[in-house]
């Protein structure tokens, strides 16, 4: 997985995660992406779990159905990037504690390569996101369906809590070792957890990141915000 | 059944656990998100059945209902604790009056992990998660429990916090399983030998491995554990790796796999074999038959023998052995002679106890010793906060070195791992306050050889009161592996006939005792010149004497080189792999730079060596300067304006922020030399004003924060960094105490926006006058303001302007 992984990544994405436009990249900093993409690849033990659910979608809400019950997960904008999804994927990825360890030691010895190791775990885990979308698309394609983007808890009014239900419907605990903490924060830190719908019909929607409704999100300094919008009051 | 008892019986006979709970529980119709325990009150007739059927197909152990029921998750917990023993109980009852069987059974209380993450991790402490678990002990064995069973927990920690709560908190025998992965390690780090080296000495009865995956995937784990320890091993594997079919886990492995498996465990000496996730019966009626063809006298045979015992030490992830090989303990975390270590302790500064401890790592060495006793400091709390500090960030094992009892114990007691303590002594009070602290937490023990009438002339009397010291530990439990003589080197200076009396000493040790030893090397040569030749000559007898660990400085590069050529020596670094793989291959050529002369020119080189990150080359330069110009003047007329040029260049958009902090990295280096040339000439340090900075509560985003701290201290602020997912009260209160008028809040997550307003709001009742700036992700110039905020800092920079105006205005 490590050597697929490492197709998604590199120094300009990489030095995009510290604001750094790689037309301004001098080789010291060059250097010191590449450098901190292997430290961090030497040091991260990758778990991804990923499971295909049944789901119903109804006004702001999603029911994910197992065979002992039904999980209800409440968003309007989760329920509209989904559109006429019939399936939803729902998956996991951690780099593990040792890669937020070596980010702490860093801290401590040298915070300039602190911030590059974060900003590489940072894209790492995007990458391993990026890399179970484009294999999922790839096998749903193969089916002769269709999938959408990806969303994650935080975006638009899905509650970050959401991750508590999700963590539990695919035994991430139990099986890559993800927690929460009491404000619904993954540990290991570089964590993600995604979904993804699963249609028999093309989606017609912002197949980005996530819904593309930055009117209602408050990530201001999300790098895919489109600066044409207005900014959400809290 | 009284522990004792248990061990004995274990060591005779095998015993049979139960299979899964779970997956019985969803057999009979447990909805999705319901809580297993609650069925012990709503549907007591189920699990009693559930323990029946498993009785039935040959289990001795019935594990009772309460994996997660503990108060954080039960504010009843106690009820189902007791409803679960007595579905257990009556279980037992029936089956063996309808049996007439004289199989023994034990109803086991089943303690899971407590679902939140213990610090550092987590926000949960150490004594929170004891108290927790201390309650279902208390409940469990109220309730009529026979044994406790820890099991599928992954982070150590919380292993060694559920084991004390159990062993201090109860009389019943205990076993702990732990949850691996296929790697060999948990999702935490942790490895098997680690595991075993650190829980083996607390009081358990039994060790092992379950859940994660199946028996075939447990088997390398077993393996490293039977060559371990000699305590009975517990494996219950799952049937199988899982499976998700129609949204639930399914484990599928047949049971003759399971069983196959089974064969290679018993006859290799596992003595507790059961079944977690996905099995059945019909896994345990496999288990008992296969228990039951084996010849009893095959069992108390296969005990396994004294020559797995070694001495070690362990980390939560790593097991150093002092049977190999000379092991360096690193010394310079004693602030004794350490003026920035003792300020450094006094002020709560982690970040500098954390930075010598990876320092001394890197060097070489594999063991650190961490003292805290600093007059005026609480030395107990001190040495938790060090101890939890340095774990947090290294996997390296630690030597907790106190005088008093009290630290001792606060070392030993919140250390992941299995510790080595420094010291106790021949004398009774010593013996009588140290040797319990070791015993209960399963430490190795340095002695000194002094007792009350001081450090003995000759080395027959140095041994008597090692022997002593030894025998002492032995009466009341100690294994002798966990033992060490440091036989105290006196300093050659005073006595320097007695110099040779302690490695006389160090010889009867190993001869007549065949314990450990180490010592304090540098002992030897204070007031002496050129001490570290003096150390070095002494270090190369002490080995030749049999010292096994050197507490030495690991920066002193001679002293580790000679440790380095004693293994190749003495013919323990086989084929010199070790020396060579460190010392082979050409001579790195050390690059000096060329220091400019003249003033004007070092100035100009010292702002590009600040400009371009070169930190080392910025000291060196610093140095120069300095013989020019007064510190101050340094200060005042090239570094600030240096770093206001930086922080233009990044306001800009022509500098980044990488470049930023090697900028902050490289004034900090040259601020290193200036402290030391205030000090010297008697100027006060710089301090331009503190401020205290924090992530709020709920937030564990830290990495902002901690950029805004490098930069903010290289403006001479003095820094207050209280850490993150703070609680408003806390802010509050450090601010009052240390008399704190700015504080900077860090957010990263638009949730915890409202703790920074809370926070606000807090410090607005009990501190008017304090001002707050707030920065982060989430943050605007207008969600800032409404959240009542006096500054709004969108970054590094931006939070030293604030900084500046502040504190020329107040």
């Amino acid at each position: 997985m490590i050597s697929e992984i490492k197709r998604y990544i590199n120094a300009e994405i990489v030095l995009g995660y510290l604001k750094v436009p790689f037309s301004a990249a001098d080789e010291v900093m060059l250097q010191k992406a590449n450098e901190s993409i292997e430290a961090v690849l030497n040091h991260a033990q990758i778990k991804t779990v990923t499971e295909v659910f049944d789901v119903s979608l109804r006004a702001q809400q999603i029911d994910f159905h197992t065979a002992s019950g039904t999980a209800t997960v409440r968003s309007n904008d989760l329920a509209i990037f989904l559109e006429q999804s019939n399936q939803v994927v729902v998956a996991a990825v951690t780099l593990g504690h040792a890669v937020s360890r070596l980010i702490k030691r860093m801290l401590v010895m040298s915070p300039s390569d602190a911030v590059y190791l974060d900003a590489a775990a940072s894209a790492i885990a995007d990458a391993t996101c990026d890399y179970i979308q484009d294999s999922q698309t790839a096998s749903v394609m193969k089916a002769g369906k269709f999938s959408s983007g990806r969303f994650s808890p935080g975006y638009g009014d899905l509650e970050l809590s959401t991750q508590a239900t999700f963590l539990h419907l695919i035994g991430a605990e139990k099986r890559i070792g993800c927690h929460l903490t009491s404000a619904y924060l993954l540990v290991p830190e570089k964590s993600v957890i995604f979904v993804m719908g699963i249609s028999t019909v093309p989606y017609t929607g912002n197949t980005k990141t996530c819904s593309g409704n930055c009117g209602s999100c408050p990530m201001e300094y999300c790098r895919f915000r489109r600066s044409s919008v207005e900014k959400r009051s809290i | 059944m009284k522990r004792e008892a248990f061990s004995k019986w274990l060591a005779n006979d095998i015993l049979v656990f139960d299979g899964a709970m779970g997956t019985a529980l969803q057999q009979r119709g447990l909805p999705l998100g319901v809580a297993p325990e609650t069925y012990n009150k709503t549907n007591p007739e189920i699990l009693e059945d559930i323990h029946y059927h498993y009785l039935e197909a040959g289990a001795n152990v019935v594990t009772i209902n309460t994996f997660g029921a503990n108060p954080l998750k039960f504010p009843d917990y106690a009820e189902l604790i007791k409803a679960a023993a007595e579905n257990g109980k009556r279980a037992r009852i029936r089956w063996l009056n309808n049996s007439h069987s004289s199989r023994p059974i034990f109803v086991a209380l089943d303690l899971g992990p407590l679902g939140t993450l213990i610090e550092p991790l987590g926000k949960l402490s150490f004594d929170e998660a004891y108290d927790l678990f201390k309650a279902q002990v208390i409940a469990g064995e109220d309730a009529g429990c026979d044994m406790i069973i820890i099991e599928t927990v992954t982070d150590l920690y919380e292993a060694k916090c559920a084991i004390l709560a159990a062993v201090e908190n109860s009389r019943l025998p205990v076993v702990c399983t732990m949850s691996f992965e296929t790697s060999g390690r948990t999702f935490f780090g942790t490895d098997v030998v680690s595991m075993i080296t650190t829980l083996e000495g607390l009081g358990v009865q039994a060790l092992g491995f379950n859940c994660s995956f199946g028996a075939e995937e447990m088997w390398p784990l077993v393996e490293v554990a039977l060559s371990q320890t000699t305590l009975p091993i517990v494996v219950q594997p799952n049937a199988g790796l899982p499976k998700i079919i129609e949204g639930i886990t399914v484990y599928d492995q047949p049971v003759n796999t399971f069983k196959a498996v089974m064969v290679k465990f018993i006859e290799k000496g596992v003595r507790g074999l059961g079944g977690c996730c996905g099995t059945q019966s019909d896994h345990i009626k496999a288990i008992r038959e296969l228990v039951e063809g084996v010849d009893r006298s095959h069992i108390k045979e296969n005990r396994r023998t004294p020559s797995v015992l070694k001495t070690r030490v362990a980390s939560y992830a790593q097991t150093i052995e002092f049977d190999e090989a000379t092991v360096v303990i690193g010394e310079r975390l004693n602030p004794t002679g350490k003026k920035k270590l003792k300020e450094a302790l006094l002020a709560g500064d982690m970040d500098y106890v954390m930075k010598e401890a990876l320092t001394q790592v890197s060097e070489g060495a594999k063991v650190l010793d961490i003292n805290c006793g600093v007059p005026g400091a609480d030395e107990p709390a001190l040495m938790k906060q060090v101890v939890q500090s340095i774990q947090a960030v290294l996997d390296v094992p630690l030597q907790i070195d106190a005088a008093g009892a009290a630290a001792i114990e606060a070392g030993a007691r919140y250390y992941n791992g299995k510790p080595l303590i420094n010291s106790v002594n021949g004398k009774r009070c010593s013996l009588d306050a140290v040797l319990p602290i070791a015993k209960r937490y399963g430490a190795c023990l340095i002695g000194l050889t002094l007792d009350d009438e001081g450090i003995p002339s000759t080395a027959e009397g140095c041994f008597a009161v090692a022997e002593k010291i030894v025998n002492e530990a032995l009466k009341i439990g100690i294994p002798k592996e966990n033992l060490f003589i440091d036989c105290l080197v006196l300093t050659a200076s005073a006595q320097q006939a007695e110099v040779m009396v302690t490695l006389e000493t160090i010889q009867l040790v190993k001869e007549r005792l065949g314990v450990k030893t180490v010592l304090g090397v540098s002992n030897v040569s204070f007031g002496l010149p050129k001490r570290g030749q003096v150390n070095l000559a002494y270090l190369t007898m002490a080995l030749m004497s049999g010292l096994d660990a050197a507490i030495i400085n690991p920066g002193h590069l001679e002293m580790m080189a000679a440790i380095d050529a004693f293994e190749v020596l003495s013919n323990r670094d086989k084929g010199a792999v070790r020396y060579i793989a460190k010392h082979g291959g050409q001579t790195q050529e050390v690059l000096t730079t060329v220091v400019p002369s003249g003033e004007n020119e070092v100035a100009e080189q010292l702002e590009k060596a600040i400009k371009s990150g070169l930190k080392n080359h910025a000291r060196e330069l610093a140095e120069t300067l300095l013989t020019y110009r007064a510190p101050m003047d340094l200060v005042d007329g090239l570094i600030i304006p240096t770093l206001n040029e930086v922080g233009a260049a990044y306001e800009k958009g022509t500098l980044f922020l990488p470049q930023l902090i090697q900028a902050a990295e490289s004034v900090q280096e040259v601020f290193e030399v200036i402290k030391v040339a205030l000090a010297s000439s008697g100027e006060a340090p710089i301090n331009r004003g503190k401020v205290l900075l924090a992530t709020v509560k709920h937030d564990i985003h830290d990495i902002g924060k901690n950029i805004i701290k490098v930069v903010l201290a290289n403006y001479g602020y003095q820094i207050v960094d209280l850490g993150k997912d703070v609680d408003p009260e806390r802010i509050v209160s450090v601010c009052r105490e240390e008399g704190i008028h700015l504080v900077g809040l860090s957010a990263l997550m638009t949730t915890t926006v409202q703790s920074m307003k809370e926070t606000i709001l807090r410090l607005r009742e009990s501190l008017p006058d304090v001002k707050v700036a707030v920065g982060g992700a989430v943050l605007s110039t207008a969600t800032a303001q409404m959240i009542g905020t006096d500054y709004y800092g969108k970054d590094a920079r931006e939070m030293v302007k604030i900084a500046e105006s502040h504190f020329q205005n107040h």
